[in-house]
C-alpha cells in the first residue's frame, strides 16, 4: 500500500482532507525521526515499542575483502512488538 | 525508562506541530496504527513514509531453555513483526558516529604510495648502466614478494650483494681500462660488446677467479629479470591496445599505482580518490579479459586515472565514465559467473548515467 492510497482512506476515516492528512502524517514520521534521534524511546500502542541503542565496536567478517575488520560504533533503532500484535499475528496464521 | 516517552506527549508534540487540535491528532494517530496493524494482517507488510517498514517474519521451531528452572522447552514456530529504520531515520539516528568508517585490521605497516608521472615504458635509450639499477632496485624486490610472500630477507640481501657487485666491477674495470688502455682495446675488440665486465675481469688477476663466476650468474639473472620486465611491459601494452576507452582517457594525467599485498580494487579507489566507489575507474583502465574484479595480483601495476572534478564533486564526464566503467564491472562478473554481483554493477552503471546526463 503506497502512502496516497493511506492517506486517502485515513482522511475518509478521520473527515479531514488529504492535504490535511498528509500534514498529520509528515510531521508524525517527523516526530518520531526526532525522538529516536534524540535519544528517546516510545510506545506506539498496540504495535510495539522503539528506542535506540549503541551497538559497539566489534570484528566482522567483510567477504568483499575477505578478512576481518574492525566496525566501529553505530546508534541502531530497536523495535519491540507489542504483546497485543504478536497474539493477532499469530492466531491469525495457526487457522 | 526515565526517557520514555508517552503516547500522551506524542500526542500533543504531534497537535502542535501540525496545528491540529489534539483530538484530531490523537484520532489521526489511533487511525494510522490501526492500518498498519491491519496491512500487516493482510500482507505482513507495511510501511510509515520516510520511517521505517515493518513485515511479519516466519520465525522456525527451536529448542529453549526455562530461564527459571532451566528445563528444556520447545519454542514452537511462530511468527513476529520486525521494523526496518529506513535510510532517513538511520542516518538521523546515527550522526554522532556517521563520521567512523570500518578498517582493515590486517594493517601493519604504512603502505607506501608510488606515485609516478605517467611513463610505462622506461627510456630505452638511457645508458644502459643507469637503467640496470633501475631494474635492479624495483625487479627483485617484487620478484621476492612474488615467491616468498612472508618477509623474507635473504632476497634483500642478495639484492644488496649484487649491486656492490655490479659497483665494484664498473670500478675495477675503469681501473684496468686506464692502466692497460692498449691491451684493453685489443682485446675489447675481441669480446663480444654484450659481456664487457668479463672481459675487463680476464685481465685482472686468477685470485679473482670465483668473483668472477659470481658476477656471470648475477649477470644472467639481471638478465633474465630484465626480460621479465619487458614482457611485463609488453603485456600492459597489449592490454591497453584491446581497450577504446583507455586510449580515450590516456590524455588525462594518470598516476602508477602498485598494488600491494591485501588489497583491491576498493582500497586503492579509496587511497587515490577518496572513495571507494569510484574503484570500477581503476578496473577500466587497467582491464584486460582474464581479469577478476574481485582479485589482484600483488605487486602488478595499476594505472590509475585522474578525475576531471573532484571526489566531493565529480563533473558529469567523470560520472559518465563512471557509467561505462562500471558497465564493464558488470561485464566482468558475468564473465566469471557472477550473476548477482553483475547486476549490481548494472544498476550502478545507470545510477551514474543519470547523474552524467
Amino acid at each position: 500500500m503506497t502512502k496516497t492510497e493511506v492517506l486517502r482512506k485515513l482522511a475518509d476515516q478521520l473527515d479531514l482532507t488529504q492535504a490535511e492528512t498528509e500534514k498529520l502524517y509528515n510531521s508524525f514520521a517527523e516526530g518520531l525521526t526526532t525522538l529516536l534521534a534524540s535519544k528517546r524511546g516510545f510506545t506506539l500502542p498496540g504495535l510495539g515499542s522503539f528506542h535506540t541503542e549503541v551497538r559497539p565496536e566489534h570484528k566482522s567478517y567483510n567477504p568483499h575483502y575477505e578478512q576481518m575488520m574492525m566496525i566501529p560504533p553505530k546508534k541502531v533503532v530497536h523495535f519491540s512488538q507489542s504483546s497485543t500484535i504478536k497474539e493477532q499475528i499469530n492466531e491469525g496464521g495457526n487457522e | 525508562m526515565s526517557n520514555k516517552v508517552t503516547y500522551n506527549e506524542i500526542i500533543e508534540a504531534l497537535s502542535r506541530a501540525a496545528g491540529f487540535s489534539k483530538n484530531n491528532s490523537e484520532a489521526f494517530a489511533k487511525a494510522l496504527i490501526t492500518e498498519i496493524k491491519e496491512e500487516l494482517q493482510k500482507n505482513g507488510k507495511a510501511s510509515i513514509t520516510n520511517f521505517g517498514s515493518f513485515k511479519v517474519k516466519d520465525v522456525a521451531e527451536r529448542q529453549g531453555q526455562n530461564p527459571q528452572t532451566g528445563e528444556p522447552i520447545t519454542i514452537p514456530a511462530h511468527k513476529r513483526v520486525t521494523f526496518t529504520p529506513y535510510k532517513a531515520l538511520r542516518e538521523e539516528v546515527n550522526t554522532k558516529y556517521a563520521h567512523l568508517e570500518s578498517k582493515l585490521i590486517g594493517e601493519k605497516k604504512e603502505k607506501s604510495v608510488s606515485q609516478v608521472e605517467d611513463k610505462t615504458e622506461p627510456a630505452e635509450s638511457e645508458t644502459p648502466d643507469i637503467e640496470l639499477d633501475e631494474v635492479v632496485e624495483e625487479e627483485p624486490k617484487a620478484f621476492q614478494r612474488k615467491e616468498r610472500v612472508r618477509g623474507n630477507n635473504t632476497g634483500l640481501i642478495m639484492v644488496a650483494v649484487l649491486v656492490l657487485v655490479i659497483v665494484a666491477l664498473v670500478s675495477a674495470w675503469f681501473l684496468t681500462r686506464t692502466d692497460e688502455v692498449e691491451q684493453m682495446a685489443g682485446i675489447e675488440s675481441a669480446q663480444t660488446a654484450q659481456q664487457p665486465e668479463t672481459s675487463g675481469e680476464s685481465e685482472m688477476e686468477e685470485s679473482e677467479n670465483d668473483l668472477d663466476n659470481r658476477v656471470d650468474e648475477l649477470v644472467a639473472e639481471e638478465e633474465r629479470l630484465r626480460k621479465q620486465e619487458e614482457e611485463r611491459l609488453a603485456r600492459l601494452e597489449a592490454a591497453r591496445e584491446d581497450q577504446p576507452q583507455a586510449e580515450a582517457t590516456d590524455a588525462s594525467p594518470m598516476e602508477i599505482y602498485r598494488v600491494q599485498q591485501d588489497e583491491w580494487y576498493w582500497v586503492i579507489s579509496r587511497k587515490m580518490y577518496g572513495k571507494a566507489q569510484f574503484w570500477p575507474l581503476i578496473f577500466q583502465q587497467n582491464f584486460s579479459k582474464d581479469r577478476h574484479p574481485d582479485s589482484l595480483e600483488i605487486t602488478t601495476n595499476l594505472q590509475v586515472p585522474a578525475l576531471v572534478g573532484t571526489a566531493e564533486n565529480p563533473t558529469k564526464e567523470d560520472y559518465r565514465k563512471l557509467s561505462s566503467a562500471s558497465a564493464l564491472v558488470s561485464l566482468a562478473y558475468k564473465n566469471f559467473g557472477r550473476n548477482d554481483k553483475a547486476e549490481e554493477y548494472a544498476r550502478f552503471a545507470k545510477k551514474w548515467e543519470r547523474l552524467g546526463s
